[in-house]
């Protein structure tokens, strides 16, 4: 068979249209996620390695300034921190680094990948100190394969800003789309009977390497 | 061509069917990260079990990950050790262990020579969770001290390495054929404006 002759319809039976269908999706899936893979796989592979030309802390950029600003009319800290952002012109996702204890003073941080601002406002001065955190590329590629905007055990980590919600869900999309490649490649595995034995030992020595990290670990 | 495109398509099956169940691994992580279950929803800190409180002998070096591992053998407490703190004015050590599917967290006393040993099974999402994120970038300079870890860390590069290869050489298996390549193309071009349009409105807002 050649290789063009594998996507052709050899019969209009509904297995043949499926078979077709499950390899043509197959390939249209792997093509659009194609970059993102890259650049999670590849990120992913500078989270797990300190290799020194990916250093981005060393040189990170830092600054301070200091701004006036009018007293946010909200009353809730989310609507303050939205109106001292408009204010101040910064853009990103809103953390909460210390409870407001103190009264006249608010404090958060507005952090994108590449740049961290964390904002110290007295209301009493009417100023705003910004504590401005810069890095570059590499600092940006390794934010970006976490930056997720929530976090486990923090309720008062939420997304609110839309790049972020738009980010993670492109990393749902691609979750769910690696999930569709690994069962539509699991059915054109299946179709191919002639390769039975080999696919077998495949899917086999993986699931008892990866089984015995997920499982296995427990009882070492 | 005739011989490089059944060997690439045969390799492209045997090492996607292997990759599968670590790409499955890392894909249901990736959706339990991005919507974590809220803090005692019974998700996050199920399974604990009761103090037990034991005496040990000190080892040399407080504070050191060798007096830690030490002390952790006595206990029967494996796993790779996430950071030791010492506190030398109190007398205490507080040492958290964590393997997929099981955290420990050991509390010595040195003065009176006693650790509390605390166990939790939060279960296997949180098992997933934690393996996608290791080794990870922090506490690098006692990352791997568990000899799995280090094995993890190999399987996780290989799974890097293997998706890389997968990607070249699904991308080969589709040029081979015409019949795809207009439509190929227009969806590879949507996967790149799609990444390259989204990561620039974050970079540069």
């Amino acid at each position: 068979m050649t290789a063009n002759e594998i996507l052709r319809p050899m019969s209009s039976s509904g297995h043949q249209r499926f078979k077709t269908w499950n390899q043509k999706f197959h390939i249209y899936l792997g093509l659009y996620f194609l970059v993102f893979l890259w650049l999670f796989a590849v990120s992913g592979l500078l989270l797990n390695h300190a290799w020194g030309f990916t250093d981005f802390w060393s040189k990170r950029q830092q600054s301070t300034s200091d701004h006036p600003i009018a007293p946010p009319q909200a009353s809730d800290d989310l609507g303050r921190a939205r109106d001292l952002m408009r204010q101040l012109n910064l853009a990103g996702e809103l953390e909460w680094t210390t409870t407001q204890a103190t009264p006249g003073r608010f404090d958060f941080r507005v952090a994108r990948p590449g740049r961290t601002v964390e904002v110290k406002a007295d209301f009493t001065k009417g100023t705003a100190t910004l504590q401005e955190i810069r890095v570059n590329g590499w600092g940006v590629f390794r934010t970006l394969h976490t930056f997720t905007g929530v976090r486990a055990n923090d309720p008062r980590a939420e997304r609110d800003w839309s790049l972020t919600k738009l980010w993670s869900l492109s990393m749902d999309a691609l979750a769910v789309g690696l999930i569709a490649l690994v069962a539509t490649s699991a059915v054109m595995a299946y179709q191919r009977r002639e390769k039975w034995l080999g696919s077998s030992i495949a899917l086999a020595l993986g699931l008892v390497v990866c089984g015995f990290f997920v499982f296995g670990l427990r009882w070492m | 061509m005739t011989r490089f495109y059944p060997a690439t398509r045969d390799l492209h099956l045997y090492v996607g069917l292997f990759l599968s169940p670590f790409i499955l691994l890392f894909a249901i992580s990736t959706l339990v990260l991005n919507h974590p279950p809220a803090p005692g929803s019974g998700a996050v800190d199920a399974g604990a079990t009761p103090k037990k409180t034991v005496p040990i002998e000190v080892p040399p070096e407080p504070g050191t990950l060798g007096q830690a591992r030490q002390i952790l053998d006595q206990l029967r407490v494996t796993g790779e050790i996430d950071y030791v703190h010492h506190n030398a004015k109190a007398g205490r050590l507080t040492i958290p262990v964590t393997k997929p599917g099981e955290t420990a967290r050991v509390e010595v006393d040195l003065r009176a020579k006693s650790a509390t040993v605390e166990r939790q099974a939060p279960g296997l999402g949180a098992a997933l969770v934690y393996l996608h994120k290791m080794p990870g970038p922090h506490n690098a300079s006692v990352r791997g001290n568990w000899v799995y870890m280090v094995w993890w860390k190999i399987a996780a590069d290989a799974v890097v390495y293997g998706t890389l290869f997968l990607t070249v050489s699904g991308l080969y298996l589709w040029w081979v054929l015409r019949a795809e390549r207009r439509i190929g193309w227009a969806l590879l071009g949507a996967g790149i404006f799609s990444v390259v349009a989204l990561v620039g409105a974050i970079v540069t807002a």
